[in-house]
């Protein structure tokens, strides 16, 4: 890294390790089709990704279907949240993007939610690529013409321009949470969603935004009671009477909206007994669920804890049908995970389209991929190893016991603050989208680029 | 990795955290119980407290302190005195005030004794939670209110985090000092304002009151005008927590009131000569 000072090059390589806080990407969202993928930052940016449509003539000499070529280019960037202060308590309300959700496509435009703390807004993204030409009463600029050179009158006629994006807000939903939103989810009914905070879920109508209706209150009486959160909420995908919500003591309840108008009395509760050979001071923080998917089909829910990541049936409530160990040679380490605040750290989890694989993070920059058949994992790294655009992931290896194989890492050289906590999967294609600190990798699976099955 | 100011423990293998046996598990319980404490109070100087992570450590907390009970059948079978059934009766602890069985005077003290880190803890965190739900829900007003109380642990800079490094010692020494150890915990670190509720609950507040406010008066010959404008506040403040806390203390609530009267009254003033000066300082 020494300094070149005959040459009027400057020494750039410090720069590239630093990393602006507002641009740590947030939250990561595909639309129900997959041609979108939207990114919210700590900023409170949200950056929105078109997938590049090939024209026919070049899809068919290479053979791929669908005409798109599988590389994703920014559309649009705007800022959907800014920094707030509430006076009343004295606050700083943070801008971060916590979560952002697509709603199903009706027209041409598109609509998403984005969230931050306290505020969830539905934004409007649409195109222009057309404008109006030769008013009568208008000029060229839009200055109004003297009417007196007004001689003739004309038809204004539409004529083609260079393409551009408006987003634009259609609604604020605000005041509807004391504590932080942590989720929102979209009903399948299309008219309604979700928004969970710590304590108390909410239901709102997209169309409605000074009212909502609580649907779940969680907060004690006395709040010195307190010992349970709610960490994660979403609707099932095809019943609009159900959601989950997961909590911080590593149960999970389903809910049933035609049973009453509050929903704190579960219909049914998924918890696993807790193994009394492992139990440590940490036992409750690390069965602490991150995060809660329903699967694809609705059948299946996706849980993510510290250690690990599971698959529950929504008929069997006394425990998960499947667990995988994320990173199991962390469990020696909790304490000074604990010390060091990453045993708080939230990682999501996400389905495939055909619920037959199962993704979630780790630290180093690390994923894990499981597939369900054969109860595999495979470890992978986010990280620009060539930068070559089309360069093959290897996969890669914790050393904690064993034998040593060459390329594994120790389990005391993890680098705990490159953590990969959000990614999205591609709703029809086995296409991966993964957030790491500010940088956001796509990958694709070129050997199954369509998926099998379902 | 260690927290600054904190003595690191030497901890062979960070494996043994769940095991009950000995030394080692004491060391981890006492180290938890340390981190727990410090994080807490990290956590509430944040920009955006996190109701999760601070319920999660609340809970932590609750766990550690509960453990404090194991040790105690130890002892317990050590002493001759005590009667046959030792076990069951430390079992039911937390719940119940008269324990059945236990006649001998020693039992009695042992029973308060061992009952006094589980009172003081719960009530640190009755407190905490009380404290989260002010802070989150705007009870105290448009003033920096909710955090005060805490603000002045954050003031304490070197002479209090050298006399809770001092403290920790005793508490590892042995059951024995069991009671003075977290007592001097409380005195002079995290857990402040309990046990200024225990001292301050025979005294009539408004005399403290006319004092507290002549205080203020005076600080600002010795310390700077802006720590006056806050330690006038602070002291109000302060104040309306008193009442709030003696009342907030679910279990025993005459029973170690009295105890603690009965038998540390030359060691109150001391301890409150010893909190105005922070307070002063503050």
């Amino acid at each position: 890294m020494g300094e070149d000072t005959e040459s009027s090059k400057i020494n750039h390589s410090f720069l590239r390790d630093y990393v602006t806080e507002a641009d740590v990407i947030s939250t990561v969202e595909f639309n129900q089709t997959g041609h979108l993928l939207a990114t919210g930052d700590k900023g409170g940016r949200v950056v929105i990704f078109q997938r590049e449509t090939e024209s026919k003539g070049e899809a068919e000499d290479v053979g791929e279907a669908g005409g798109e070529s599988g590389e994703y280019n920014v559309y649009s960037t705007f800022q959907s949240h800014e920094p707030d202060f509430d006076y009343l308590k004295s606050l700083e309300i943070e801008e971060k993007i916590n979560k952002i959700r697509w709603l199903p496509q009706q027209n041409a435009a598109h609509f998403l939610l984005s969230t931050n703390d306290k505020t969830i807004k539905l934004w409007k993204v649409s195109e222009r690529d057309k404008r109006p030409e030769g008013y009568n009463l208008k000029d060229e600029e839009g200055r109004i013409k003297d009417i007196a050179t007004v001689t003739s009158l004309q038809v204004p006629v539409l004529k083609p321009t260079d393409l551009m994006v408006e987003v634009r807000p259609r609604r604020v939903f605000s005041n509807g949470h004391t504590y932080h939103v942590n989720s929102i989810s979209v009903n399948s009914d299309g008219e309604t969603y979700l928004s969970a905070d710590d304590l108390r879920i909410n239901m709102w109508n997209l169309g409605i935004t000074d009212r909502s209706f609580n649907i779940v209150d969680i907060k004690p009486a006395n709040m010195e009671e307190l010992t349970e959160v709610i960490t994660s909420a979403e609707f099932h995908p095809q019943h609009c009477h159900l959601f989950v919500y997961s909590s911080s003591k590593g149960t999970l309840r389903l809910c049933d909206m035609r049973a009453g108008a509050l929903c704190d009395r579960h219909t049914k509760l998924f918890e696993e007994p807790e193994d009394p050979g492992s139990r440590s001071f940490f036992s409750e923080i690390i069965s602490s669920v991150s995060d809660v998917k329903f699967s694809h089909s609705g059948r299946y829910l996706l849980t993510r804890d510290y250690l690990t990541t599971k698959v529950w049936d929504l008929h069997m409530e006394k425990g998960p049908v499947e667990t995988y160990q994320v990173h199991e040679y962390l469990r020696s380490k909790l304490c000074s995970l604990y010390e060091n605040d990453c045993i708080f750290d939230k990682f999501e989890c996400v389905w495939n389209s055909s619920d037959s694989v199962i993704m979630t993070g780790a630290y180093n920059s690390f994923f894990r991929m499981f597939d369900r058949e054969t109860g595999k994992g495979v470890t992978l790294e986010a990280w620009r190893e060539t930068s070559k655009p089309r360069a093959v992931l290897r996969t890669r290896r914790v050393y904690s016991g064993g034998k040593r194989r060459r390329g594994d890492v120790g389990v005391d050289s993890l680098d705990f603050t490159k953590k990969i906590l959000h990614m999205a999967w591609h709703p029809a294609e086995n296409i991966i989208a993964i957030a790491a600190t500010n940088n956001l990798y796509i990958f694709q699976d070129r050997v199954n680029p369509e998926t099998h099955g379902q | 990795m260690i927290a600054k100011g904190m003595k690191r423990k030497f901890q062979e293998d960070d494996a043994q955290c769940g095991s009950v046996n000995g030394v080692r598990w004491e060391n981890q319980r006492q180290s938890v119980l340390d981190i727990s404490l410090v994080k807490y109070q990290h956590g509430q100087e944040l920009v955006e407290p996190s109701l999760r992570r601070s319920v999660l450590i609340a809970n932590t907390l609750r766990q550690v302190t509960q453990e404090t009970k194991r040790p105690v059948e130890v002892v317990l079978k050590a002493t001759p005195v005590s009667p046959t059934a030792p076990s069951s009766t430390t079992e039911s602890l937390p719940s119940r005030v008269s324990v059945a069985n236990c006649h001998s005077r020693v039992e009695e003290d042992w029973v308060a004794m061992t009952a006094e880190p589980d009172f003081s803890m719960s009530g640190a965190i009755s407190s905490i939670l009380k404290e989260l739900d002010t802070t989150l829900d705007g009870v105290f007003g448009p003033q920096s209110g909710p955090r005060l109380p805490l603000r002045s642990l954050e003031n304490l800079s070197g002479p209090g985090q050298g006399v809770w490094e001092g403290r920790r010692a005793e508490v590892s020494r042995g059951w024995e000092g069991v009671n003075w150890g977290t007592a001097e915990v409380m005195a002079s670190g995290y857990l402040q304002d309990v046990t200024l509720d225990d001292i301050f609950q025979d005294i009539d507040t408004s005399t403290l009151e006319k004092e507290m406010g002549a205080l203020g008066v005076r600080a600002p010959s010795s310390t700077s005008s802006s720590s006056f404008s806050s330690s006038c506040p602070f002291s109000q403040e302060l104040l309306r927590c008193l009442p709030s806390l003696a009342s907030s203390s679910p279990f025993f609530p005459s029973s170690s009131s009295s105890l603690f009267s009965h038998n540390q009254s030359p060691r109150e003033l001391s301890e409150l000569d010893h909190l105005m000066e922070i307070l002063v300082e503050s």
